[in-house]
């Protein structure tokens, strides 16, 4: 575990509650691919300067899948 | 010692390796209380801190779960503990599921020797502060049914500490029996997994703390807290001791439940299981959602997770199934793969839509025709990779782990496939039984 | 127009309209046309953020954007008719009127549309706001009810809109109404549905509807002597109100 003074962020997805409207893809392909049926691919953390998209990214799902966590 | 064992049984030899299939009745019946006492000998709990001394005996015998998880038993009690109060009282599940269509372990020890299992349950119970102990059964259990009805009720006149017992039947799916979804499902939903977290250690049945057990967790612990933890260590690993029943099915000349020490090699398994009585062409290893391997890796292999990981295997619940010769590995991935993506819950995309695509390449590899067979390799790999560990639950993860070995251990036959050879294989009987689909559809309640 | 500067445009109004009873007429007429083309629109885009596939050549999510800000832009010019339409004196229409639909005997049924569909609006957008924080499914059920809002506000333009009549803007309540009429055609089609049922009886539903709403346009608002038969009041330039005069018995 990395002695850090930021927390990491982490996007997580509720794969119970997402539809592959893929709405997260557009917003923040940084981090978010879509796999071959439309399903999203989180990639690694979210660093500082992405967070607001991730949170944008957030709001944007129209079944509120995913989650940002903060450890 | 405030969980101590009366002194009629002396401790059986540290070496024998049946422990918890000592005993049993030759007529095959489940063994009474009084014979399972007379075999095993009493167990009796002082309660004043008798909690603290089972998790520290758990946590001395480095006892893990045998339900496929592998999590060491002690970790889990604690999360319980921690999760629970006097408000939140926890609740024991013993999880006598076995949604393994081809794992028979949990079957026999429920059916002949139950007091084995009650007694852990309750000595987790103690541990936990729980009250309650529900038995988790796949509708259709009759025989494990009765039995434990009959056993709970011997059980009533002298406890080991007070419980109520419930013995449910829920729905006979293979996903209803992960720890997650049995939660759902005593609280009144379908037994569908759900996201975790939170896990069911904090909120579970009904949201409260919920330890969730394999029957023959409970039953290890049960003889550790009779002989003692070094005597649970004498066999097995240093970091998986103990000893675990494997299910041998296919071409052994006996097959079935066998007990081992963790970390036999394969070799000595199918050994105890009368041998082979062909020349095996692929083993399958830990359950359907498994691992292949070539019985040349696998003969001197311990059964391990430790070994198994190293050959990109996991132990899963033990099952050991040895393919005859005329046997086909990549046409039985077809089968398999087939029906596991038949029973996803349903609810999270990777695994409705990867599963099908995943069957659907494997039968294309299977029947060995035009170029989709050639195209069937390629798609095989990235799919399993691209659902892998994308669930709410490891169901996908088991496909990938049945594809990617498949093409990891069997390379040539696979490449055979992909060149147009339609093997024999196809027409073969198959040694991995598929469970009869319920009458009345598949329900989830 | 960001949403501070049409809050103090609001202001303005609001002030003004206190002051020249006429200006607060011109508003509530003017601002009533925009509304409906606002309603249209913002409920057009909801209805394109649920067919829309992913990888378009617009990203999804600018219709989710645009959806949400023109809904609010829509509340904060809904605030402004609703105090026009309370300031103006040719319809004496309370603050409570504007709360509690049907309350009003001018025109009732269709005054009192309005204001249900403002309550619902209101609830719409709460509940919206609110959204990361309610169950979500209970979130999608409430949101349904947008379906029933966009009829009310059509139906309470034509019942009680006073340029109805006007080519213009029968021009342009047709087009609402055709570009909604197949938006939601189009979402039925595409989007599957819980039960085989819904979406047959969604389809069907559609056009009768349509068609009822053209025929009853036809022969009642937009025919002739409408809206004497509604109750109008005889001067619309009067600046003194006849309170009870409303009531029904137009001469």
């Amino acid at each position: 575990m990395a002695i850090t003074g930021e927390p990491t962020v982490r996007l997580v997805v509720d794969w119970t509650r997402c539809d592959g409207h893929g709405l997260c893809a557009e917003i923040l392909p940084e981090l978010i691919g879509l796999d071959d049926w439309g399903y999203p691919i989180v990639r690694g953390t979210v660093p500082p300067h992405l967070i607001g998209l991730a949170e944008r990214a957030r709001g944007a799902c129209p079944v509120l899948a995913l989650r940002l966590v903060r450890s | 010692m405030t969980v101590a064992s009366a002194t009629q049984v002396p401790t059986p030899a540290a070496s024998e390796p049946s422990r918890l299939l000592r005993g049993l009745r030759a007529d095959g019946h489940a063994l009474t209380r009084a014979e399972h006492q007379q075999v095993h000998g009493s167990l009796t709990v002082a309660h004043r801190s008798a909690d603290e001394s089972i998790v520290a005996l758990a946590s001395a015998s480095g006892l893990r779960g045998r339900g496929g998880g592998g999590f060491p038993l002690a970790s889990k009690l604690q999360a319980v503990r921690a999760a629970s109060g006097r408000m939140r009282r926890p609740v024991v599940v013993v999880n006598g599921a076995e949604s393994e269509p081809g794992s028979r372990k949990d079957a026999v020890l429920l059916a002949r020797s139950p007091h084995l299992v009650l007694d852990g349950a309750e000595l987790v119970a103690v541990a936990v502060g729980a009250r309650e102990i529900t038995i988790w059964l796949h509708r259709g259990a009759r025989v494990q049914s009765r039995v434990l009805e009959v056993a709970i009720a011997e059980r009533a006149s002298h406890p080991m500490t007070k419980v109520r017992y419930h013995v449910v039947e829920g729905p006979a799916r293979y996903v209803a029996g992960e720890a997650s979804a049995l939660a759902a499902h005593l609280s009144g939903g379908e037994a569908k997994p759900t996201m975790t977290p939170p896990r069911v250690a904090e909120r579970g049945v009904a949201d409260r703390p919920t330890l969730v057990s394999n029957a023959e967790t409970l039953a290890h612990l049960a003889l550790v807290a009779r002989h003692g933890a070094q005597w649970f260590r004498s066999l097995g690993t240093p970091d998986e001791p103990g000893t675990m029943l494997f299910t041998v099915i296919g071409a052994v000349a006996v097959p079935g439940v066998v007990e081992g020490a963790v970390g036999s090699s394969f070799g000595q398994i199918v050994a105890a299981a009368g041998g082979v009585t062909s020349r095996p062409s692929a083993l399958l290893v830990g359950g359907y959602a498994g691992s292949w391997l070539t019985p040349e890796v696998a003969d001197p292999l311990p059964y391990s997770a430790k070994a198994l990981n190293q050959v990109g295997a996991v132990t899963g619940v033990g099952l050991v199934a040895v393919l005859p010769e005329d046997a086909c590995p990549v046409v039985e991935t077809a089968r398999l793969s087939a029906w596991l993506s038949s029973e996803s819950a349903g609810q999270c995309g990777p695994c409705v839509r990867g599963l099908p695509a995943l069957a659907g390449a494997a039968q294309s590899l299977s029947i060995g025709r035009g170029p989709q067979a050639s195209a069937a390799v390629n798609q095989l790999a990235r799919w399993a990779a691209m659902v892998d560990g994308r669930g709410a639950c490891h169901h996908p993860d088991g496909v990938a782990q049945l594809v990617q070995s498949l093409l990891r251990s069997f390379p040539d036959e696979v490449a055979r496939h992909a060149a147009g050879y339609s093997c024999p294989g196809v027409v073969t009987p198959s040694i991995l039984p598929l469970p009869v689909p319920e009458r009345g559809g598949l329900a989830w309640r | 127009m960001t949403e501070l500067s049409a809050i103090r445009y609001v202001a303005t109004g609001v002030v003004n309209v206190s002051l020249d009873p006429k200006l607060a007429w011109y508003l509530t007429r003017s601002t009533g046309l925009v509304l409906l083309v606002l309603f249209t629109f913002a409920t057009a885009l909801g209805l394109l953020s649920a067919v829309s596939k992913a990888g378009g050549r617009v990203p999804r999510f600018v219709a989710t954007d645009l959806h949400r800000r023109m809904s609010l832009m829509a509340l904060v010019l809904l605030v402004v008719h609703v105090a026009a339409s309370i300031a103006d004196n040719f319809v004496e229409i309370t603050v409570l009127d504007a709360l509690v639909p049907f309350r009003n005997s001018y025109r009732t049924v269709f005054l009192g549309l309005g204001t249900f569909a403002a309550d619902l609006m209101l609830v719409l957008i709460v509940t919206s706001l609110v959204r990361h924080r309610m169950d979500v499914r209970a979130w999608r059920s409430i949101h349904l009810l947008s379906y029933a809002m966009w009829p009310m506000v059509v139906l309470h333009g034509l019942g009680t809109g006073f340029d109805a009549k006007k080519a213009p803007v029968v021009a342009v309540t047709a087009s609402c109404v055709l570009l909604i009429v197949v938006l939601t055609t189009w979402r039925v089609l595409l989007v599957p549905t819980a039960t085989g049922m819904a979406r047959t009886a969604a389809l069907v539903g559609l056009p009768i509807i349509s068609l009822a709403l053209v025929m009853w346009a036809v022969a009642g608002p937009l025919a002739p002597g409408w809206s004497k038969k509604a109750g109008t009041p005889p001067s619309p330039q009067k600046v003194s109100a006849p309170s009870t005069a409303v009531a029904g018995s137009a001469p």
